[in-house]
This record gives structure tokens, sequence and C-alpha cells, in this order.
């Protein structure tokens, strides 16, 4: 294999708008910036997922932890960039899915009964991958594309990528969701997490004023970068999302500490043996 | 799409396929699945579900859902076809695209029947990774392959394996692979199955498109895969094309369309623009076609506002059955079976036609016709639109 296999021509290049994020002891972006940037140390904190008392009463009551965390993120990335979410193509990607439902429907299949194999209707639609993507979209009436990926650790980067790829196709803004929760037991035997995590990333191909960063994707073999703290890199690990944690350093860094002259150069668990290098400048 | 195959009830490999579709042919049969106990038919592939199937440094991703993504890969000479790509290309410059809803959740659904009665455990035996994880399929497919680019699964529910079209695409064309293997792998499990009989959306009958008496879905199960590379000037006049997609978002809710099939309509007319084409240049019109009453009402009313022309259309989920997360490229296979034999399909099972429907004209039967354009109808639960225009290279 090449080690660095290089995107033939164009690169894969985007910026940063906002960012909404939502994990243990990272309330909120403007707080991770803090924390991810230094000034600020890491108290690790469990949360409860908000409700999402935007979405419409018949579809609230219908919403699981995996939709209001990813909606939630959403909402906080499109809402400090003052955009119309209306107008807004997005990327959701996931490891997870959403447990609960998923546990739920296989202790209703496990009857040997029929008239006991009784899911519920809310359930089985609620089950399918894009569940975030359809309230999402019916919560902001935005009929624009929407795609759900999942590629297990890599979901993050593989997300990133496709959101990126349609920046670029489109010239349009795109809504990156990356979102992860814990399992039930037993489940969670077979996929422990440490906690809930998600993030989103407004991104657009061209540049504007108040961009946070922007970006370069390649595919490459360096192994990926680190949290330098203990704690962060533990919960860099414990949640397929939080995957995206080396490269949120970078971004707050860059905000905080401004240091433009150089550009930073990390790696992301993506499909092995591959890594994806972001160039964050 | 210099290579394609596809495995369903309806054969493995496209000869059988084919032939299926020419004699109009149905591949349902009643439901004997597993410990499935439900009045309704299915498409069910002949995977053998005892032995050991896989190769042995495979074993760890053993599931229904492997098994049926492996025998669809050893049809139509479709390793051979990729061994000459690699041949051009750096094997990391590869991706490996693939839609399912479904992936190995049968092996975790069995688990929750053997949970330890003191611990509440899952049985050993239960393979989260290689098995129920949603990428699981695509990460099989990649190391059958000898793969190492970029890949993952999308999943939205039953346009899945459409909207891998369009994310390979968009890759192709920016330059950040070199070639594709997509399609769709979903297969038959329980939550499937009692999912949509709770929705009271399964047919007791093979299912029936567009009929009067329609009255629900027959789910199936499918392995395709397609292999995608950039057209360029090597590309051979008569070379099978992917002229469009077009994607969508209903927005309106979980598990029913629009009532005026407003992101169905969005979908067609993007997939038409993105190939350049008017309505009035497509030949044929494969169909979502589900047999739903509702589905099949709001297609109608989606196709006859973009077609002012009524082209051919019809649905094959008669033959097939609901492939779920593989339809979406099962319905451009066939589609691409319908180019190549110059035969606008027909619509096995259907026998009365919904006269109540929007207008569209509705194929009951084969129709040999000259054809250069086919649009691919895909729509999933969440409100998840796809459709792709297919054609010849000139």
């Amino acid at each position: 294999m090449n080690g660095s296999a290089d995107f033939s021509e164009d690169r894969l290049q985007c910026h940063v708008l906002s960012i909404g994020l939502l994990g243990p002891g990272l309330p909120d972006w403007n707080v991770a910036q803090s924390v991810l940037g230094g000034e600020q140390n890491y108290q690790r904190a469990d949360f409860e997922i908000p409700a999402v008392t935007w979405l419409p009463p018949t579809e609230r009551r219908r919403v699981g932890k995996m939709v209001r965390l990813a909606l939630t993120v959403g909402n906080a990335a499109v809402q400090t960039a003052a955009i119309d979410a209306h107008q807004l193509a997005t990327v959701f990607t996931s490891s997870s899915g959403d447990g609960d439902n998923c546990d739920a429907i296989f202790t209703t299949l496990a009857h040997t009964e029929k008239s006991e194999r009784l899911i519920s209707p809310t359930r089985f639609h609620n089950s399918v991958h894009n569940a975030p993507a359809g309230y999402w979209s019916i919560a902001n009436q935005c009929t624009l594309p929407s795609t759900s990926l999942c590629a297990y650790d890599a979901s993050f980067a593989v997300g990133l990528v496709e959101a990126c790829s349609q920046a670029l196709w489109t010239g349009e803004s795109i809504l990156l969701i990356s979102s992860d929760v814990m399992y039930p037991y037993p489940l969670s035997d077979m996929r422990p997490m440490g906690s809930n995590f998600a993030v989103a990333m407004l991104l657009n191909a061209a540049a504007t004023d108040a961009a946070l960063a922007k970006l370069t994707l390649r595919y490459a073999a360096e192994s990926e970068t680190r949290m330098e703290m203990r704690e962060l890199d533990e919960l860099r690990l414990s949640n397929p999302s939080a995957r995206c944690l080396p490269l949120l350093q970078v971004i707050a860094r860059k905000a905080l500490h401004s240091y433009r002259a150089v550009p930073h150069q990390i790696h992301l668990e993506y499909v092995e043996p591959l890594t994806l290098e972001v160039v964050v400048d | 799409m210099p290579a394609f195959t596809a495995t369903s009830c309806l054969g493995n490999g496209v000869a059988s396929l084919r032939s299926s579709l020419l004699s109009q042919h149905t591949g349902l049969v009643p439901c004997k699945f597993e410990s499935v106990d439900l009045d309704t038919y299915v498409g069910i592939t002949n995977i053998t579900e005892d032995k050991v199937f896989l190769p042995a440094e495979l074993q760890g991703f053993d599931c229904r859902n492997n098994r049926l993504a492996y025998l669809g890969l050893q049809q139509d000479g479709f390793i051979d076809a990729l061994e000459k790509v690699k041949c051009h290309f750096d094997k990391t410059r590869i991706g490996v695209f693939l839609g399912t809803s479904t992936s190995g959740m049968l092996q975790t659904e069995k688990g929750y029947r053997e949970l330890d009665p003191q611990t509440g455990a899952l049985p050993s035996w239960v393979n989260y990774r290689y098995a129920q994880n949603t990428c699981s399929v695509a990460h099989f497919v990649r190391l059958v392959l000898g793969l190492c680019g970029p890949t993952a699964v999308v999943s939205t529910a039953c346009s899945s394996s459409a909207k891998v079209f369009a994310l390979a695409q968009r890759m192709l064309l920016l330059g950040a692979i070199d070639a594709a293997v997509i399609g769709g792998v979903d297969s038959l499990c329980l939550t499937t199955l009692y999912g949509f009989h709770s929705l009271q959306l399964l047919s007791q009958n093979p299912c029936k498109p567009y009929d009067s008496n329609r009255d629900g879905i027959s789910i199936g199960e499918a392995a395709i895969f397609a292999l995608l590379t950039r057209d360029d000037e090597h590309t051979p006049s008569g070379s099978l094309l992917i002229k469009g997609v077009g994607e969508s978002s209903d927005a309106y809710h979980m598990s029913s369309p629009h009532p005026e099939g407003l992101g169905a309509r969005q979908a067609m007319q993007l997939a038409l623009q993105q190939a350049g084409l008017a309505a009035s240049q497509i030949d044929y019109i494969h169909l979502h076609g589900t047999a739903t009453q509702n589905n099949d009402a709001i297609e109608s009313i989606a196709v006859s506002a973009v077609f002012e022309d009524k082209p051919p259309a019809s649905s094959t989920k008669g033959a097939t059955g609901h492939c779920l997360g593989a339809a979406g490229a099962l319905n451009v296979v066939i589609g691409a079976l319908a180019l190549q034999q110059q035969t606008a399909w027909g619509s096995p099972g259907t026998e009365k036609l919904d006269d109540t429907l929007s207008p569209i004209h509705y194929l009951m039967h084969n129709a040999a016709r000259p054809m250069s354009h086919v649009l691919s109808n895909s729509f999933g639960f969440g409100g998840s639109n796809c459709s792709i225009v297919l054609g010849f290279k000139d």
C-alpha cells in the first residue's frame, strides 16, 4: 500500500463555521474550547441529554436519547452560526444507532409465542439508522438531501470526508452530526462505551470571515493522534464520536491562541489501515 | 458501471435474474423463515445456514447478512472484474460503500433468546462488531476483496443502497477515489418482518404493486454489487453510465411519505437535472412500487407530476419482494438489465391495475422497445428519497 495515497488533484478542503458539542464535562463548545485549549481544567461530569423542545409535540414524545443527543448538538451548531437549518443539507454518522430501542425490540422478539412478538410501530420506525435525520428534517422542515453513515470506530472521520465532499460538490454549507449513545445491558457487554457523546460541525467549501478553521483532508498511514491529557484520551477512546477530539483541540487552540503561522496536522481514526490526516489552518 | 451482479430470490447472479424477469416469474414464497409465524410471503435466497460457508480467516464475520454478501460476490465474475481494476489503481483508492438496513442483526435476535439465566448476558457466539454493527458488511466485503480504501455503510432504510451511488459518484468526481465497489446487502430477520407487521404493511399474498387489491409488501433479501469508475475517454461506447442521481428529504413523517409526493418529485427532478435530460427523454421508470396502499398512490402522484409524457413505468417487487436496504441497488441493476435487453419490465403479481391512482403508463407485461434512459426510484423511512438515471455512453 502507498502510505501517502493522496487525493489526486483537488484535495478535500472545507471551512468550519461552527461547532456544537455535548459530552461528559463538555456541556457546550465554549466550555470545550476552554478545556481543549488549556485554559480550563477538564472535569468529567455525567450529563442528562436534554429534551428537544423545538420538535413538534407528536414527534417529541417518540424520540429516545439518540435522536435527542444528535438534534441537540446539531441545533447548537446552527444557532451559533445563525444559519437557517431549513436550507441545510446534513450528514449524520453514528456507530451505534439507538441502543435502547434496539434492546427493546430484541427483547420483545425473543418471545417464542407469536402473540408476544408485538413490536410497537413507533419503535420499529425509530429503529432505522437514519431516525435522527428523519426527525431533524421534520423539525426543520428541511427537504434537502441527508445521508446517514456508519463505519464503526471510524464513523466520525468517514462522516467528515462525506460532509466535506458534499460541501465541495454543492458549494453550499452542510451540517455534520456525529453521535453515539451507550448501549444498555446486555449489548453494553459487547460494545462498552464510557459515555454518551455527540459533535456537530457546520462546514462550508468557501472561506468566511467567521470561519474557525480550514480543514484539508487526506488519507494517511500515520498512527492516530492521541490527546495529551489522559482523561481526555480516555474520553476519545470511550465513544466513537469522541474520536473527533484531537481535531477539536487544534481548532480550540487556534481560536484561543490564534497560532495562524503554522498549519497543524492531526490524524483521526479512519478505516484500517488508513488514518485520516487533517491539516488545520 | 463496468460490472454488476445481483443475488436475490430470483437466483444467484444476473443470468438467472434476467431470465426470471423475461418470463415474469416471481420468486416470492410463503414465509417459513426461522421461527416466524406470520402469514406472509418472502423473497428468500438460497444461502446455507448450517455448514461452514465463509473462508476460515473470515469466520468471525459469520452471520446471514455476510453469508449473503459472500454468495453474491461469487457471481458473474465480479471478483475477476475487480482484480482487473486493482491492476490499474492503488488499493487504498478503491472505496467500498454499501447500503444495509438489517446488517447481521438476526444473530443478535437469536442471542436474546439464549441470555444467561443468571447474569442476563448474551451468549458468546453473538458478535457485535462483525455481525450486528451496521458497518459489518462493508468491512467484510473490503476484506474479501483485499481492498484498503475508504469504506462506509449508508443506512437510510429503503433508500440506503441507492444513496451509495451518490456518495461514490461524488468521491470519484472529486478525485478522492479512483474506483468504488458499491451496492447493498439486506437479509431476512425478525425485526423487519415483525416490524412491518406492526405497521400493518405486510401482505398476506405475494405483493401486488399498483393493483387495486394491493395490501402491503413482501419482504425480500438480496446482495447487489456494482463496480463504478470515472467515465473518461477510455470508456467504451455503449457502456452503462450512471447519468444522474437525485436525493431529497420529505421532512414530513417517519414512516409515511409526503401526501403530495414532494420529496419523491424533487429527487426525480434532481436526477434528471444532473443527467442533463428532460423528463420526456426517460424511456422507462423502474418504480419503487412497494405495494402498500399509500406508497404506490403517492409515487403515482409524484411520477405523473414530473412526467407529462407518461413513459412506461412498473415495479418488479412482485418478483423480488422489497429488499429494503438492498432495494435501491437492486432497482438500479434491474433498470440496467432493462436497458441491456431493450425491454421495459412488466409487473409480476399485479392483476388489476388500480385506476384510482394518478395517471401513469403502468406496464403489466414486458414490452420490448428502444430505450436510451431509465430512471430508478427508491424511497425510505425517515422520508429519504433517491432517484437514479441510467444510460449508455455515446
